[in-house]
């Protein structure tokens, strides 16, 4: 029962010849808000706890030219409260602020969120939709991938052992683009999401949509690209008309199943409407 | 009468080690040599259990006892009403749900405990559960009790007068049919206590959260064996009760951990175990007819209410008593046929809630009428004006407040012209729902019920003890007794010690439910200072030198009527008392006259609420409860109760729902049942009381501990449906129910 | 065991803990501080909140080797001399008490707020204590407790 060791590097690079030397049994701590409710529960059996939370190199949030790059282990917290998101990329303070509850947001990362591979992560959408680039990192390795291909399926990820997460490269919102969030939750905070939408709209000169990326979660067994839509939005100026119909397509790209959160009609039901409520904002 | 702590908004007494983190609660005690206990659960519905075997747990260094229904000396049998549920399930014996409890463990440490759990082997035969009442109705259905045919555990029905031929005369009819989930109490402290026993032939000692001491002992002493004499049961101040607590919860089990292991034993459970074993709010599908003439005089109610009760007795019996009685709520309707059935099925069990039957009730009778007054035409308010009962068809000594006069009050919160919508797609509506409210005045002769006690000493110093078997879950009992205490005997709240929910200390008192604690308890409490205030009057007459009636008992003196500037102070009279050998400790008993009698509020509840037509988004702008208090003996923790109990309505109306699928609890922890949180509950919540004082409560005073929650739901359902134009009998109104109402 | 010293409640003290042990765990067991309630372990009450290093959190999902040279606050910790935190006496005098075992972890949830924060609006301190489920009170005295020591 005891067997358990924690560990605090003190820099990334230590943290990386940790993860590299240890076994499969090493588990990355950073917020701790999911990983110590599964060591808890007993889902998981760990024999090193590699405590990444506090490693400077990926935390904080800052621009590099097109990009703004996130640390790993951004907290929900900065996010929400960073002046340069706040003026950058509103949308994903909508995202990150939406999560849980204060006491969580203070402590969850933006890895964290990630690496769980779950359906309804609530930054996954958003991050998905700006079309944002992992930065990956082993020992004396380096990749980056795009996050549409990091999710494989329903918690399954592209993170080989020894690997981690290191950073978040957000593409900046050009003056021709627009992105928003929306989370469907039973309540108003602590809510696990029913289903959460995002959509990034890049418009042509002439007001019509040049390209859509719309990204949805809850309604299959991970988050996904809203292709259907996508494609019915390209070339199409977003009118009222539009926007009501869209709320009928998006149903062609989601495969929602029942739980006790909603069932799997009432989940195309709140896809639909709040859809509508997402791009009303994109009329133009 | 012009009181001097009575009516004012006294600090509560308990508040302060609240606020500190120094109070205790059952789960932060400790005794030494402490040992903790786990329960393994059943791991199906309805299983048949074949073998369990305990070697391998009982190897485990730290383990302290593995115990089974082999080690059970007693009957092995506990509950309320019937003592139908095992302590330890038997091998070759049937679970009845996942609550039921097939072994404990006692152990050196939680995590060990916890470890021992998973190497007890239990071979199961897992079979169908009954998961619905429809399929416990069937007729080649198992039956769950052997005695209970056809798996119905109860029926209750209200009849008068002459339905069938009412509904002749009436020129309009209508009928609804009401659907309301199973709900959960989801207090923040979990069951939990410890136990230990004196000696070997000592007291066994249970400390745990729990809302009536008295019932458990019986539990423990009937499944163990052992006479109720040796079995201590102490309420220790609770994190939370709502009913859920009401009746024995992990009481037993400590007590049998404690009595095999040798070892004092601490158990709590983890929220997970709280949700699949202790008792819910039934749900119920309810369908109700109702007629009345074209003038909007109702004349008969014709209502079916079907109820799933779990696995055991526990309140059914009670609950759907309350039920039904209450489909006919606060209106004289002449001719009734109400009948609820309530079957045994392998859900989650069913029990006490705040409300007790009436909620449900309530919404099945305020949605019914609703719809009898769109189809009538007719204002719903004036509907409800018409029907509305008053004096003289009032058969106990309710003295019901006038319909207007609760209105009247309504109308200065939730009066005027609508608010306008603050946006597009955004609409507003309003919804006002009437209820009559019950609330136990000690007179129904069943399970101990009737009859409340007290025992109240003045020590030589002039302060106070009362002991009082009622207990303290939040509601403020203890600052209410320590007013009244200090009113009666004239000392301060700081001279005055409560003693709450001790088996062994308090007289007999019963159950802390049915909004009866403040009515019973202090009654009882004013009996036993009337007793000691005689007898200080006495003694004081002696020293002042005058008759008995000539002298009166002031704030901490005892004084000549006439002349007041000749007085003694009282603890002065104490003192003699306690020289003189003379008795300044009583005890009372408190007992309505009549048998079933129970008392009334007349309570309108009214929501204003603000819904998103696109996407169902319903915000509550106010939710606002007028209650007949009859006297309010502390505004500042009435409103606490007024509000608390609105607001859990919110939940009921727009949240809340564990549905079970063959037995299984769909929603298993705080993530999966949500309840509301503050960024949820209307901004605006309103509590505002009418004071019309009740001739048999203490000073005036009635029960109201519940009664917030009644008719709050069906307000705000109702307010939801008149914002869109629509309806909605079926609860929680999910955002999705409302886009689908609105398209079409 | 590991060894770890950290500040508590404005004093510096060593604990030998267990690796997984929780801070909650830490708190109630070790260090016999049972202000700090549990309510599911999971971070869906808030009923373990405390403060660390300025911010609230829910001491279940902290280790207790994470406190190690930091700071944390707990509810035993806000009363000095026998002056109770004006929080606490809000608490009290608005009547935000009931059965109380929610209000250890409110306290330490708008105590963050304010000690950030001396003049919230009512959203910022609803948000605030969205985290800290109360099933007794529907938050109204709660919220006019906080209010009435906005700035």
């Amino acid at each position: 029962m005891n067997d358990l060791t924690y560990i605090k590097p003190q820099n990334l690079q230590e943290a990386l010849a940790e993860l590299s030397k240890k076994n499969e049994a090493t588990y990355i701590l950073a917020g701790g808000t999911d990983i110590l409710i599964s060591l808890k529960e007993g889902n998981i059996k760990p024999q090193y706890l590699l405590d990444i939370s506090e490693l400077s190199e990926i935390k904080g949030i800052k621009q590099e030219g097109e990009y703004l790059v996130f640390g790993a282990a951004t907290t929900m917290q900065s996010i929400a409260e960073s002046p340069i998101v706040k003026e950058k990329l509103p949308c994903l303070v909508s995202a990150a602020i939406q999560m849980a509850s204060p006491q969580i947001r203070v402590r969850a990362t933006i890895a964290g969120n990630l690496v769980t591979g779950s359906p309804i992560a609530d930054t996954v959408p958003m991050f998905r939709a700006l079309d944002t680039v992992l930065e990956i990192q082993g020992t004396g390795k380096k990749r980056e991938v795009k996050l549409d291909d990091f999710i494989l399926g329903y918690r399954k990820v592209d993170l080989a052992a020894g690997e981690m997460v290191t950073a978040f490269k957000v593409p900046l919102l050009k003056a021709n683009q627009k992105a928003n969030f929306i989370k469907v939750g039973r309540r108003n905070a602590l809510a696990i999401s029913v289903l959460n939408m995002a959509v990034k709209l890049t418009f042509a000169a002439d007001k019509t949509v040049e390209s859509a990326r719309v990204v949805l979660g809850g309604v299959a067994a991970t988050s996904v690209r809203a292709k259907n839509l996508e494609a019915f939005l390209t070339g199409k100026k977003m009118t009222e008309e539009v926007v009501l119909e869209a709320g009928n397509v998006v149903l062609q790209d989601a495969t929602p199943i029942g739980d006790i959160r909603a069932t799997a009609e009432g989940r195309k039901v709140l896809l639909s409407s709040r859809m509508v409520r997402l791009l009303e904002e994109f009329i133009n | 009468m012009n009181e001097r702590i009575l009516g004012k908004e006294v600090k509560r007494v308990d508040a302060r080690d609240k606020v500190t983190g120094r109070l205790k609660y059952a789960g932060d005690l400790r005794v030494p040599n402490l040992h903790y206990g786990k329960v393994l659960f059943s791991a199906y519905p309805r299983a048949k259990v074949l073998s369990i075997k305990t070697d391998k747990a009982a190897a485990l260094p730290g383990v302290k006892k593995v115990i089974t229904y082999k080690d059970v000396k007693g009957p092995n049998k506990w509950g309320y009403t019937n003592k139908d549920r095992f302590l330890l399930v038997p091998e070759g014996e049937l679970t009845r749900y996942v609550g039921d409890s097939i072994a404990f463990v006692v152990a050196e440490t939680e995590k060990v405990a916890q470890e021992a759990l998973k190497l007890i082997e239990v071979e199961y035969e897992p079979l169908k559960a009954i998961g619905t009442t429809e399929e416990a109705a069937d007729p080649g259905a198992p039956l769950i009790h052997d005695y209970a045919s056809g798996n119905i555990c109860v029926v209750r029905e209200a009849v008068h007068g002459d339905v069938e031929s009412a509904f002749t005369q009436c020129d309009y009819i209508v009928e609804e049919d009401v659907d309301i989930p199973r709900i959960e109490h989801a207090f923040i402290e979990t069951e939990s206590g410890i136990a230990y026993v004196d000696g070997l032939e000592g007291i066994l000692h249970v400390y745990s959260c729990l809302q009536d001491p008295y019932y458990p002992a019986w539990d423990i002493s009937h499944a163990l064996g052992i006479p109720q004499g040796k079995v201590h049961v102490k309420a220790t101040l609770l994190g939370g009760g709502f009913g859920g607590k009401l009746d024995t919860t992990i009481q037993a089990f400590l007590a049998a951990m404690t009595y095999y292991s040798g070892v004092p034993v601490k158990l709590v459970l983890t929220r997970e175990e709280s949700i699949r074993f202790h008792n819910k709010r039934h749900p119920a599908k309810i369908h109700v007819k109702v007629g009345a003439t074209k003038d909007g005089k109702i004349l008969a109610m014709h209502g079916r209410i079907i109820t799933d009760a779990g696995p055991y007795h526990d309140r059914t019996a009670e609950v759907l008593g309350l039920m039904v009685h209450a489909l006919s709520g606060a209106y004289h309707i002449p001719n009734l046929d109400l009948k609820g059935t309530a079957y045994y099925t392998n859900n989650l069990c069913c029990g006490a809630f705040r409300g007790f039957g009436d909620p449900q009730g309530a919404l099945g009778r305020e949605l019914t009428l609703n719809s009898l007054a769109r189809t009538m035409g007719m204002d719903p308010q004036e509907l409800r004006a018409k029907n509305f009962l008053h004096d003289e068809n009032v058969i106990f000594e309710d003295r019901p407040v006038r319909l207007e006069q609760i209105k009247e009050k309504m109308d200065s919160y939730l009066g005027g012209p609508l608010p306008a919508p603050s946006g597009p797609n955004k609409v507003v509506g309003r919804g006002f729902s009437f209820d009559k409210p019950i609330f136990d005045i000690s007179s129904t002769p069943s399970l101990g019920k009737s009859g409340v006690g007290a025992a109240v000493e003045m020590f030589q110093d002039g302060s106070v003890i009362v002991h009082s078997g009622i207990t303290e879950m939040g509601q403020g009992y203890k600052t209410i007794i320590s007013q009244i205490v200090a009113e009666e005997l004239g000392v301060d709240i700081e001279e005055i010690q409560v003693d709450l929910g001790d088996n062994i200390s308090a007289p007999r008192a019963g159950r802390t439910s049915a909004s009866r604690g403040s009515f019973v308890g202090g009654n009882s409490v004013i009996l036993a200072t009337q007793k000691i205030k005689e007898t200080l009057l006495k003694r004081a007459a002696i020293e002042l030198d005058c008759n008995k009636d000539a002298v009166e008992l002031g704030y901490k003196k005892i004084y000549l009527k006439d002349m007041p500037e000749r007085s003694v102070p009282t603890k002065d009279i104490a003192m003699k008392c306690f020289q003189e050998g003379i008795k300044l400790r009583e005890e009372s008993w408190f007992k309505h006259h009549k048998p079933f009698v129970s008392g009334h509020t007349y309570t309108c509840a009214g929501a204003e609420v603000e819904v998103d037509t696109v996407t169902g988004e319903v915000t509550v702008l106010k939710l606002a409860n007028i209650h007949d208090a009859g006297k309010v003996l502390n505004p500042q923790t009435a409103r606490g109760q007024m509000y608390g109990a609105a607001l859990q309505s919110f939940g009921y109306a727009l949240m809340e729902n564990i549905p079970c699928e063959e037995g299984f609890p769909k929603a298993r922890s705080f993530s999966e049942y949500k309840i509301p949180t503050a960024l949820d509950v209307p901004s605006l919540a309103i509590a505002d009381f009418i004071e019309n004082p009740y001739p048999l409560g203490p000073y005036g005073a009635k029960g109201m501990g519940e009664h917030g929650i009644n008719g709050s739901t069906p307000a705000i359902v109702t307010a939801i449906g008149n914002a869109i134009g629509k309806k909605f009998n079926k609860l929680p109104v999910l955002q999705e129910d409302i886009v689908n109402a609105i398209k079409g | 065991m590991q060894n770890i010293s950290f500040t508590l409640n404005d004093k510096l003290v060593k604990v030998s803990v267990e690796p997984q042990e929780t801070l909650l765990d830490m708190l109630r067991e070790r260090l016999d501080l049972t202000g700090t309630k549990k309510g599911c372990e999971k971070g869906d009450c808030g009923a373990c909140t405390v403060i660390l290093d300025g911010e609230a959190v829910n001491s279940c999902l902290v280790l207790a080797v994470q406190v190690d040279g930091k700071s944390v606050t707990t509810i035993e910790g806000l009363e000095k001399d026998g002056e109770l935190d004006p929080i606490q006496q809000a608490f009290i005098d608005k009547g935000a008490v009931q059965c109380g075992y929610c209000i250890p972890g409110m306290i330490l949830s708008s105590k963050a707020l304010l000690d950030k924060n001396p003049s919230p609006t009512e959203e910022e301190i609803r948000t605030s204590i969205s985290g800290n489920l109360c099933r007794c009170t529907g938050y109204v005295q709660i919220v006019d407790a906080i209010k009435s020591l906005v700035k």
